[in-house]
């Protein structure tokens, strides 16, 4: 398109608005949505003419950054079994000039902050409804959220956590080590159940264990590392929680509690030029 | 001496082209050794049953113009033998004549196109030898025609069935038998002795077999039963270019398994047959 200047027009952070069903979601740092068409080439001997079609199933492949900048974890709600909608928009109030996609269910949530970072978030989603630019009329959920969408209002006044206002909590660690970084990972398995004529599934299940990774790096002050034969006969444990403040006044943004984590990984690291590093990972199985 | 590539081949069933993934020719020639008294070892090797060949195809079907569902369908369709003398089959030049269809299989699945295997067998010698493509068969259009698991619908009474089915497989065995006389090395007739059809449905429901012989009709489904597959662009066109049909009705269901695996839901399968 062009604009009043006469020049192809461009589209530019200060006009993508993005909406989770038809709430704005604050803080996205960066979106990636990947359409991938199914196609296969149809090849055969005696080929002399190859055609494209379809020999597996659409899906859409989304991936997004997002700083934790407000009181609301918008994806929170979707760790479950509920999908969701999202739309990119030019404009608020026109809708359906969107880029987005329906039926997203959330595949990978990882929340990580280092030093000298704002506590982000990413979240990797896989679409089994549209993808791409989504019309109004494709369903009465897409036709409510439009119009709800067009009075949404902003949250102009953001929550900013910092690293020193983040308080994590395992075993006594921490209050005795310095805390660097941390990096949990939830990763959930999701399989769309597809019978045969149609394209769409009638469901998408939830492939159980949910697997909780979460890893911490810390300066060593007074740490006792465990064996490597300690598994299976003595492991590590422990109940880890992780609140996310604000870093103006404390107030609460965002909490991570996972009870029963066990020590999977530990790995020491000196060298002349810094501090023992410590990295540990710790892992919960989630079932039904 | 340059190669034959497999783009630059003939696959013909009945002059006609079909899809091939894989084709193949397997020559087989009973012997069986001859002892003899005052000899260790054997004297030689000696005839024991026909020669025969065996054409093998894993192709895509098409809606239209698939030769191999033609001839099943011919073949299903027999009330005698006498006049049937099989087909002309050409791979990269090597020609079998009067073949007969031992094996037609159909394999549908979600988001997939569907699969087809035939086997043909001949009780004649061969002829030709490998040999570059020197017809001009137009795939365009087949290639156009192949039917798709987004478009494989099984219906009763002409309404689609509701209850979701995961897989369906559709398979044909005939069985023919040579006719051979003293003094000749070739069948002077081939008749068809049986077929047998086999139906399997995977479904989420459990279908209990409550007697020998239960027929699939008011077991898995009241009425009627059809199975069709549609070319998968009738998603876009909604125009139905044609369908490779399988009637199911007076089938018995022979075998019902439950499957419960890892990171799948829990499955049943149902096998129906029908002889002919």
């Amino acid at each position: 398109m062009v604009n009043e200047l006469g020049i192809l027009d461009r589209y530019r952070r200060e006009n993508q608005y993005v909406f989770l069903n038809s709430g704005q979601i604050p803080g996205i740092q960066s979106i990636s949505m990947e359409n991938d068409f199914g196609t296969s080439p149809v090849t055969f001997i005696g080929l002399n003419y190859v055609n494209l079609a379809p020999n597996q199933p659409q899906e859409g492949r989304i991936r997004i950054e997002r700083l934790i900048i407000d009181g609301t974890d918008h994806f929170k709600p979707f760790t479950g079994n509920s999908g969701f909608n999202m739309y990119i928009l030019k404009d608020q109030h026109n809708p359906t000039d969107n880029y987005g996609f329906t039926s997203g269910y959330i595949i990978n949530y990882s929340t990580k902050c280092s030093l000298g970072q704002i506590p982000s978030s990413e979240i990797g989603i896989i679409s089994f409804g549209n993808l791409g630019m989504i019309p109004s009329g494709e369903s009465a959920d897409t036709s409510g959220q439009f119009i709800n969408i067009q009075t949404s209002s902003e949250i102009r006044n953001p929550t900013i956590p910092g690293p020193g206002s983040a308080v994590l909590t395992l075993n006594n660690d921490f209050n005795v080590n310095r805390l660097l970084s941390y990096d949990i990972n939830i990763a959930i398995d999701r399989k769309g159940i597809y019978p045969l004529g149609t394209r769409y599934p009638i469901s998408v299940e939830t492939n159980y264990p949910i697997d909780i990774n979460v890893s911490f790096t810390f300066d060593l002050a007074n740490y006792s590392g465990y064996t490597i034969r300690d598994f299976p006969g003595n492991p590590k444990t422990g109940n880890l929680i992780l609140q996310i403040n604000n870093f103006n006044n404390a107030g609460l943004i965002q909490d991570f509690r996972f009870t029963g984590v066990t020590l999977v990984n530990e790995s020491y690291a000196t060298n002349v030029d810094g501090n023992v590093i410590v990295n540990a990972r710790y892992r919960r199985l989630n079932v039904r | 001496m340059p190669v034959t590539w497999y783009d630059n081949i003939d696959v013909l069933v009945s002059n006609s082209g079909i899809l091939a993934t894989n084709a193949s020719i397997s020559q087989s020639n009973s012997l069986t050794p001859a002892y003899a008294i005052g000899k260790y070892w054997a004297v030689n090797q000696i005839p024991a049953g026909p020669m025969k060949s065996t054409f093998s195809f894993s192709y895509y079907p098409t809606v239209t113009g698939d030769p191999n569902y033609d001839i099943l369908n011919n073949i299903r369709g027999l009330t005698d033998d006498v006049q049937y003398s099989g087909t002309k089959i050409e791979i990269a030049g090597v020609t079998g004549y009067n073949c007969f269809l031992q094996s037609y299989e159909i394999q549908s699945s979600p988001n997939n196109l569907v699969k087809a295997s035939t086997t043909y067998e001949t009780y004649v010698p061969l002829s030709g030898q490998i040999t570059s493509k020197t017809g001009s068969t137009d795939f365009y259009y087949l290639n156009d025609r192949i039917p798709h698991g987004w478009t494989t619908y099984i219906s009763s009474s002409g309404n689609r069935l509701i209850a979701p089915t995961y897989d369906f497989n559709y398979k044909f065995n005939a069985n023919w038998e040579p006719v051979y006389i003293i003094g000749q090395k070739t069948p002077i007739e081939v008749h068809l002795m049986g077929g047998v059809e086999e139906m399997a449905f995977v479904r989420d429901s459990f279908t209990h077999i409550q007697f020998s012989g239960e027929e699939v009709t008011g077991a898995f489904i009241t009425g009627d039963w059809n199975i069709e597959l549609f070319n998968y662009r009738l998603i876009a066109t909604q125009s139905n270019s044609g369908a490779l049909s399988f009637d199911i009705s007076g089938a018995k269901i022979v075998n019902t398994k439950l499957v419960a695996d890892l990171n799948n839901f829990v499955r049943t399968s149902t096998e129906v047959k029908r002889y002919y």
